[in-house]
């Protein structure tokens, strides 16, 4: 997956998108040079700046089954000979003989990354440098606001002070704003406050640096030392960074840096608690806003995942669901007396977090509450649902329903209100013993993922193409949604696709969107979902 | 300079005086009312394409489209092969279902039908009875399409509706949009 601060600056306040300029840049520099045939590229940065995930991005950006990439995390790599392109993080602890046969060698994209005074080391030797600049002040909040999304954290609002003073603190460093963002949310956590504010920020500030003595900025710390340091064991960055677990802690506001590091370390502790418990929550997703969205039911529950680097900017479509968007449509019996039961039924359901559809009057409702879903992903969400959807409702029995006519998109559950005189049941899917196999997902084979497509594309449309090896005929649903758009997810498309295998999608304007393929079995009455995948459509706005 | 024979020419004109004049150009005419057709079951698909909601109901002799959005409008399209449908013509679209109503639209250039329907509470009904089932019937000189029999949309064509709704809710929200 493609990653980058920058490609994600969605603010979870609906502000607009403001992204992370010099990122993009280096990005673009790199590609450049892949592209004119340029034979290295040194990649220059301070630590913690994201060097490595911008080798990362260049990796996933130049391979292709006919072209092999090799990034090496340091300089450990002793074959015979090196693929095409070749990416080199930590370039700087390579023996300087082996870092001169790599960046003379003939015939290859070599990249090495490494400190500035990487470049004194090869100075002598043509090469295009790129230096990869910090997160400017414009572009910390959103950065801000999509690490905590990222993060999945509960929001917690930042007074514009405390965004002032993240920004001066960190000196656009990801790495360092990582930290101290977390280290201000457990400050404001441990005293009580609802809000960030800047005295939280430097109070953060400065218990890190009493703690670790690094300068706390780029820009007024222009020592640099010859390796990037690893985050100190005693306190993980992912930690810091996902602290606000902010349970009310005994910490008086005064009472010292050691009540605030005992509580940083409890918060590690408490972090690990809080994503152990968090992985199971609710599997509903809803298209309401991606902060609220989980995996799929159909998605095994995830394992404890290790922490993020430090430096790690949040992927684009990090927050899409996995599986699908859960939707649940209301019907009931034509009349004030059914809009009404349809209404309340709604608001609950709504109260609870899930996307509802506007309720629908049938002419012909059920005898009892009937709640279906259409997909056996999906019982799991109904089960959840039915829970939610209010009082008088306990009697409905979630099953399959029968799918008859158009195929339901994936998510779709519908809850039947039923008529006082009491109607005719729908069919329902028997039950089987065994539950046939899913289908096998959809592999996205165009655009790229992560690629910048021309800005005349929003005009002619753009072809989503995929492979989905034995899919039915009809089988595959398609989304499209707009990443930058506010808070709410923007679907600006969503239908079973008309071609096997690919898709036209009249995209109206430049922009960050992601996409994915559903492929649907009607026979089995199961799907599955492909992985996200991201296109920019036009150059990011600045 | 060779001449041409005297009896060519005489053969010529001769020929040229049997030829009959020039058809005049056809004048558009309505075709002939021949016998009703008879009605087509069409199947329904949905989809979500930017800020519009579209709905396609298809049969091979005809086929409905639905276009909700952007804004408080809807547009229903109307298209049949051939000539089952007249060249800038007025019809009216008959619907009987759950409901009744008519619409008036025209026809273009093109021969496909075309009728707009604004998204208010009656217009959002109307939406409503096409997706629970019924017949929708296209009336004017030159129409000979069949009725299109429109399914129950089921829970994919209510689904579909959520989307025609907050079109509305948008637009309430914001109505400078």
């Amino acid at each position: 997956m493609t990653v980058g601060p920058d490609l994600i600056s969605k603010s979870a306040s609906g502000a607009a998108p403001v992204p992370h300029d010099a990122w993009t840049e280096a990005r673009r520099e790199i590609l450049d040079a892949f592209a004119a045939g340029e034979p290295l590229v040194l990649l220059t940065g301070p630590a913690g700046i994201g060097k490595t995930w911008l080798l990362v991005d260049i990796e996933h950006s130049l391979r292709t089954p006919d072209r092999a990439v090799l990034r090496l995390e340091s300089g450990d790599y002793d074959a015979p000979s090196l693929p095409p392109v070749l990416l080199v993080d930590e370039a700087d602890r390579l023996e300087p003989a082996l870092l001169l046969s790599w960046a003379v060698r003939d015939g290859g994209f070599t990249v090495l990354a490494g400190l500035p005074a990487l470049a004194e080391a090869l100075a002598d030797l043509p090469h295009r440098r790129v230096e990869l600049g910090p997160v400017r002040d414009q572009d910390i909040p959103a950065y801000i606001a999509a690490r905590m999304q990222e993060l999945k954290l509960p929001p917690k609002p930042l007074d514009a002070g405390a965004a002032e003073a993240l920004a001066e603190a960190a000196g656009g460093v990801p790495r360092l704003l990582n930290l101290l963002l977390g280290g201000s949310l457990l400050v404001a956590g441990a005293e009580g406050s609802d809000r960030v504010q800047a005295e939280h920020v430097r109070e953060a500030a400065a218990l890190r640096s009493g703690m670790f003595e690094e300068p706390p900025a780029y820009a007024a710390a222009p020592v640099e030392p010859e390796v990037e340091p690893e985050p100190p064991a005693a306190m993980p960055e992912a930690s810091a960074e996902q602290s606000p677990v902010l349970a009310p802690v005994a910490v008086k506001r005064h009472g010292g840096r050691w009540a605030l590091l005992a509580a940083l370390l409890a918060a590690g502790g408490l972090l690990a608690w809080w994503a152990v418990q968090d992985q199971p929550r609710p599997p509903i997703v809803t298209e309401v806003a991606p902060a609220a969205m989980a995996s799929a039911p159909a998605a095994p529950p995830p394992e404890a995942t290790p922490a993020p680097l430090p430096d790690a900017p949040p992927s684009p479509t990090a927050g899409l669901p996995s599986g699908a968007m859960v939707r649940v449509i209301v019907t009931y019996p034509r009349g004030a007396a059914g809009a009404a039961r349809a209404a309340e039924a709604v608001a609950a359901l709504e109260q609870a977090g899930l996307a509802v559809s506007a309720p629908f009057p049938v002419t012909q409702a059920a005898a009892v509450p009937r709640l279906s879903y259409f997909f056996r992903e999906d019982r799991e969400a109904a089960l959840q649902a039915l829970g939610k959807a209010g009082p008088g409702l306990e009697r409905a029995v979630p099953r399959l329903g029968l799918l008859e006519g158009a195929a339901p998109r994936p998510g779709a559950i519908e809850l039947a209100l039923p008529d006082a005189a009491g109607g005719p049941d729908a069919p329902a899917r028997a039950e089987e013993t065994t539950e046939p196999p899913a289908p096998a997902p959809a592999v996205l084979t165009a655009p790229a993922d992560g690629a910048v497509l021309p800005a005349e594309a929003a005009q002619r449309g753009i072809t989503l193409s995929w492979q989905s090896a034995g899919a039915e005929p009809g089988c595959c649903f398609v989304e499209a949604v707009r990443l930058d758009g506010g808070g709410a997810l923007r679907p600006v498309f969503a239908a079973y696709a008309a071609a096997a295998g690919q898709q036209l999608v009249q995209i109206g304007r430049p922009g960050r969107y992601a996409w994915r393929v559903l492929t649907v079995s009607r026979a089995a009455q199961r799907y599955s979902a492909s992985p996200w995948q991201h296109f920019v459509l036009g150059e990011a706005q600045p | 300079m060779n001449r041409i024979p005297p009896l060519l020419v005489l053969a010529a004109l001769g020929l040229g005086a049997c030829q009959t004049p020039p058809a005049p150009p056809p004048r558009a005419t309505a075709r002939p009312a021949g016998p009703p057709a008879s009605p087509v079951q069409g199947a329904w698909s949905f989809g979500i394409v930017g800020d519009r909601c579209t709905a396609r109901v298809t049969h091979r002799d005809v086929a409905l489209d639905v276009t909700a959005g952007p804004g408080r409008r809807a547009s229903l399209g109307v298209t049949a092969p051939g000539q089952a449908l007249p060249v800038n013509g007025r019809f009216t679209m008959a619907f009987q279902g759950g409901s009744g109503w008519q619409l008036a639209g025209r026809t273009d250039a093109q021969r496909k039908a075309a009728a707009t329907l604004a998204l208010d509470d009656a217009g959002q009904g109307r939406l409503r009875d096409l997706l629970g089932g019924g017949t929708l019937r296209l009336r004017g000189a030159g129409v000979s399409a069949p009725p299109l029999i429109l399914p129950d949309a089921g829970v994919s064509g209510r689904d579909w509706y959520g989307c025609v709704a907050r079109l509305t809710e948008n637009e309430a929200a914001d109505p400078a949009r």
